[in-house]
């Protein structure tokens, strides 16, 4: 009886160890251990009152960490979905703080991607102001905490953009977006973009712009809802002062460059949406209404239309499928749709499917399984 | 025997079928694009730009109509890369309608070259140069 006592005393001992020191010791889930530059940005700007990090933090409860609790209930921390049916239904919800939008695990393994592409590091000046450097050298540490971060920070916008009434939200494409563009590691930068959502100059200017972004940026810089306070900070500045492209740290550090880049991915997407897609097919969209694989369409012209050369493309496929019903749409947009010049139309979405496979390889069978069909649907917590 | 010879009587007319329906798929987007050149070099301005465009576009479109009705001739669920690339070639048209459509003024202007730069999002895309012709003629239109 008393070795029992004495483990249980000495396993609690090694919990709050493991938890005070969790931050700051946590293992990478990829990088290098030695370049721990995220996590201590994300970790000081969550101490900044008030800052975009320290709301999340507060709403997401990113700072009650696991470790320090045994585990009692050993069941995953979100249902597991078993029927994607059932995630197409609550795709017009969003996941209230604390709870996260997508999966651990489908982060994770989407991190474990690797691509040879220059980092940002962002260090002060002697003005203050940050300056980021962009090379090969800096392979900054992702830790699962900073995972979860990333997902708050989606989880905190796009549920503030869902309660504007933002309709071309949707979590599968964010995620299977993010996964091909930056494996979840923020701070990339090279000529096809920067940070977590590769954002292109072109893209940024769009946002930027009073005839296209402007009017949704204004939304959330004027929200009242609670659910938008941290996202609101980022569109009140940048409705004075725009950054730019080339301002790297305003779109890749832990702070307020990293929730940037969330935030214009999603009001880019959102304006594209409601200047370029819907417009196009309107008419298909109501013929359609309640059908099953209406979602599913929506997702694959969104992520078309995000990819290289995009909007342009995703309008020809609309132009081209519009004439089909929507089984034929879907499962027409999942085969290559060459063009004369030899290119696709579609090719954004043939290179999602590839990273999704790689993705699936590594996740636990009980998603993996789903995933393989519904891919980005299989990652949503149900909410 | 008479087996073989009535598969093969068959299959000619259908194999020849294929090849006329895809030269004329080809013939179809050549035409398409030999249309789209010769508006391109002829000389436009403000004042043209509209009846121009809007004759090229109806034409194209027609072309474009056919041309599917080829291709479903052709095969019942494969998409022609000569119809894809024409409802490319349609849509990056389309800033140029914007324009056309508008006062012509400043802002006009200015909204029409963002919509023409979208379209080309990406530095890999810029090899095809394929926003380039529209952009000329944004400038030509707008520099007056």
């Amino acid at each position: 009886m008393k070795s029992i006592e004495l483990s249980r005393s000495v396993l609690l001992v090694l919990g709050l160890c493991f938890s005070l020191q969790s931050f700051a010791q946590e293992a990478c889930n990829a990088g290098d251990s030695r370049q721990r530059e995220l996590q201590s940005q994300m970790m000081e700007a969550s101490k900044t009152q008030p800052s975009v990090t320290q709301i999340i933090f507060k709403d997401y409860k990113l700072n009650e960490t696991e470790a320090a609790e045994p585990c009692k209930n050993c069941s995953p921390p979100h249902p597991v979905v078993t029927n994607v049916n059932d995630i197409k239904g609550k795709i017009l919800r969003y996941p209230h703080a604390p709870q996260l939008a997508f999966r651990d695990e489908c982060l994770i393994s989407a991190n474990k991607n690797e691509a040879p592409t220059p980092q940002v590091s962002c260090k002060k000046n002697s003005a203050g102001k940050w300056q980021g450097t962009s090379s090969m050298g800096n392979d900054m540490c992702i830790t699962k905490s900073f995972l979860k971060y990333q997902n708050a920070v989606i989880s905190s916008f796009a549920g503030c953009a869902k309660i504007m009434g933002f309709e071309g939200i949707d979590y599968s494409s964010i995620y299977e977006k993010f996964s091909l563009e930056s494996t979840f590691r923020p701070n990339y930068n090279s000529s096809n973009g920067v940070g977590s959502g590769q954002l292109v100059e072109i893209f940024i200017k769009d946002v930027q712009q009073n005839h296209r972004g402007v009017p949704f940026m204004k939304r959330i810089a004027q929200s009242t809802a609670p659910e938008c306070e941290a996202a609101k900070i980022i569109a009140k500045k940048d409705l004075v002062n725009s950054p730019l492209r080339s301002d790297l740290c305003e779109f890749t550090r832990p702070g307020e460059g990293l929730e940037r880049n969330v935030l214009y991915s999603l009001i880019g997407t959102e304006t594209v949406w409601k200047k370029n897609l819907e417009p196009a097919m309107k008419d298909y969209l109501r013929a359609h209404v309640n059908h099953p694989k209406l979602s599913k369409i929506k997702t694959y012209v969104q992520t078309t239309a995000y990819g290289r050369g995009g909007i342009a493309e995703a309008k020809a496929a609309i132009r081209r499928l519009k004439g089909m019903t929507p089984d034929q749409f879907a499962s027409t947009m999942e085969k290559p749709l060459r063009t004369r010049n030899g290119g696709l139309l579609n090719r954004y979405t043939s290179e999602i499917r590839a990273r999704l496979n790689e993705i699936a390889a590594r996740l636990p069978e009980s998603i993996s399984s789903i995933f393989k069909s519904a891919g980005g649907d299989a990652c949503l917590t149900s909410f | 025997m008479s087996y073989f010879i009535l598969i093969f009587a068959l299959s000619i007319p259908l194999s020849l079928f294929g090849q006329s329906g895809a030269s004329e798929l080809e013939k179809n987007y050549q035409q398409f694009e030999q249309m789209k050149e010769d508006f391109f070099k002829s000389v436009i301005n403000k004042k043209n730009l509209k009846p121009k465009l809007g004759a090229l576009i109806r034409n194209l479109d027609e072309l474009f109509e056919k041309t599917k009705d080829l291709e479903l001739k052709k095969s019942k669920s494969d998409l022609s890369p000569e119809a894809n690339q024409m409802a490319l070639d349609l849509v990056l048209l389309e800033p140029l309608e914007q324009l056309a459509d508008s006062k012509m003024d400043k802002k006009a202007c200015k909204e029409a070259a963002h919509l023409n730069d979208l379209y080309e999002s990406s530095p890999d895309d810029k090899a095809d140069n394929r926003t380039k012709p529209v952009e000329k003629v944004i400038k030509k239109v707008c520099s007056k």
